[in-house]
């Protein structure tokens, strides 16, 4: 019986807590969201089930959770060793080792940045830049949308976050969730969980944060500004601007190397058309096990007693303002750029610089039709939605080295 | 916490100078994509792509003649045979 009240003891019912249940009711809504409403799915279902699991109370002693890394074992600043018998009856010391726990494991490409530059890699094989590339006006636009970063960042210093925290809270104004990723595990890594499903969640919901402010900040006329069909783009164009859009963007931001080589990597992949096997590759299996990977241990990374403090609280109202501010900052950037063209800017399109790709180009789509259903807008809307992971990538290479130092 | 933490840890200079980086890394994009066709062309101007080179035009070799010669006897002894009867 005492054995049996022992085990009881260790079992989650006996040590769940409310701030558990809380936790767990948000991994079935973001589950709920992805199934019923189609909010981004393949984030919203593994990050819902990292959720769930990740608050299961842990039990002492045994290595289960996204914490537990293992690694050599230190006693009052001493390396610790152990006597082990060789295979030939010898004895030798060695380091003593703990084994970490298999979800530890696997959110060491989380917390080392190791899974965002693959998930780029795989963007980058999957993204055309020609509609860019006929229309280079439309990339500012990508580079208006940064100033949800750089306000935001100012609004988390105001709030008396550090200055690395604020840098990592900004970067959810770059609605991109691989550089969000990358740059709190670089600046903030205590913050990893919150920002990586603040910023998730509001990529998922673009399309309810988005279209309100596109439609107060432009007028009917504006909204149904027609624009010219995107030339044709050559092969040799295609080939050559990933390597020299890396060069232009990492020689004036370097830390954003790892994210920006990777992305026109995986592009020169796909336009090169002669490493189609790896572009293949890289735009379906390897981005589908790393999104999986990823989602599910950020999502485990949530526990209760690590996540539920008001300052997620602060981050998450952060990064609706973020995403707010980058929004208005690309619509209103496109009405600015409209008083000197001959030719307009349909001013929605700069909704689109905020990154969140492609689902911001489907809202301006989505809000274009609505005013005039022969004005399709998504083809323009890719400039800036693709300038925009570019920009929110030099964002965080320039917040990297600033704040890093 | 407050504008102080701001002034504090120069969040206005931070900001406005990492504003301005993203700026001009995106208009030294945009005006190389602007400038790419024209140099590309003048670079097709300088060094024009090597001719593709046409297909060689097949000379008939004595086997194939041969060939020609061994299938075009095979079918006539076949219509031979299979003749309808007179």
């Amino acid at each position: 019986m005492e054995r049996f009240e022992q085990f009881l003891s260790t079992t989650g019912y006996a040590n769940l807590t409310f701030g558990n249940v809380i936790m767990i009711v948000i991994g079935i809504s973001f589950i709920t969201l992805a199934i019923r409403k189609h909010y981004e799915p393949l984030l919203l279902v593994p990050i819902g089930m990292g959720i769930i699991v990740g608050n299961i109370p842990l039990t002492e002693g045994m290595a289960l959770g996204v914490d537990n890394l293992g690694g050599v074992v230190v006693s009052d600043g001493q390396v610790l060793t152990e006597t082990v018998e060789t295979a030939d009856g010898h004895e030798k010391e060695r380091v003593q080792y703990k084994f970490g726990s298999v979800l530890g494991y696997i959110y060491f490409g989380v917390s080392q940045g190791i899974f965002p530059p693959l998930i780029f890699l795989g963007i980058g094989a999957m993204t055309d830049f020609s509609t860019m590339l006929s229309n280079p006006k439309l990339v500012l636009l990508g580079a208006a949308a940064q100033i949800g970063v750089f306000l935001t960042f100012l609004g988390a210093l105001f709030l008396g976050f550090l200055p690395t925290q604020a840098g990592a809270i900004g970067i959810i104004g770059g609605a991109d969730g691989p550089t969000a990723i990358f740059l709190s595990a670089k600046l903030a890594p205590e913050l990893l969980g919150a920002i990586a499903i603040a910023a998730y969640s509001y990529m998922a919901l673009v399309p309810v944060i988005q279209p309100p402010i596109m439609k107060l900040l432009t007028t009917q006329k504006e909204r149904r500004i027609r624009m010219k069909p995107p030339r044709e783009v050559s092969k040799s164009e295609r080939i050559v601007f990933p390597i020299a859009a890396f060069l232009i963007c990492t020689l004036l931001a370097p830390g954003a190397l790892v994210l920006i080589g990777m992305l026109f990597f995986g592009n020169l992949l796909k336009e090169s058309c002669v490493t189609d096997r790896l572009a293949q590759t890289a735009r379906t299996s390897l981005i589908d096990i790393v999104t999986i990977l990823l989602g599910f241990s950020v999502g485990a990374s949530t526990a209760a007693k690590t996540f539920l403090h008001p300052e997620s609280l602060s981050i998450f109202g952060l990064g609706a303002l973020a995403f707010s501010i980058a929004t208005a900052g690309g619509v209103l950037f496109a009405k600015f750029m409209n008083l000197f063209l001959k030719e307009k800017i349909n001013p929605l399109v700069g909704a689109a610089g905020v990154s969140a790709v492609p689902d911001s180009a489907r809202v301006v789509q989505m809000v274009g039709l609505a005013e005039d259903p022969d004005n399709h807008l998504l083809m323009h809307a890719m400039a800036p939605n693709v300038a925009g992971v570019l920009g929110s990538a030099v964002a965080a290479g320039v917040l990297w080295s600033v704040l890093a130092n | 916490m407050g504008i102080d933490n701001i002034f504090k840890h120069d969040g206005f200079g931070i900001a406005a100078t990492g504003m301005i980086i993203v700026f001009v890394a995106l208009a030294f994009v945009s005006l190389f994509i602007f400038l790419l066709p024209k140099v590309l062309s003048a670079f097709e101007y300088v060094v024009p792509a090597a001719p593709e080179p046409q297909a060689a035009t097949k000379v008939p070799s004595r086997n194939d003649e041969e060939i020609a010669a061994a299938i075009g006897f095979a079918l006539s002894h076949h219509d031979a045979h299979n003749a309808p009867a007179t």
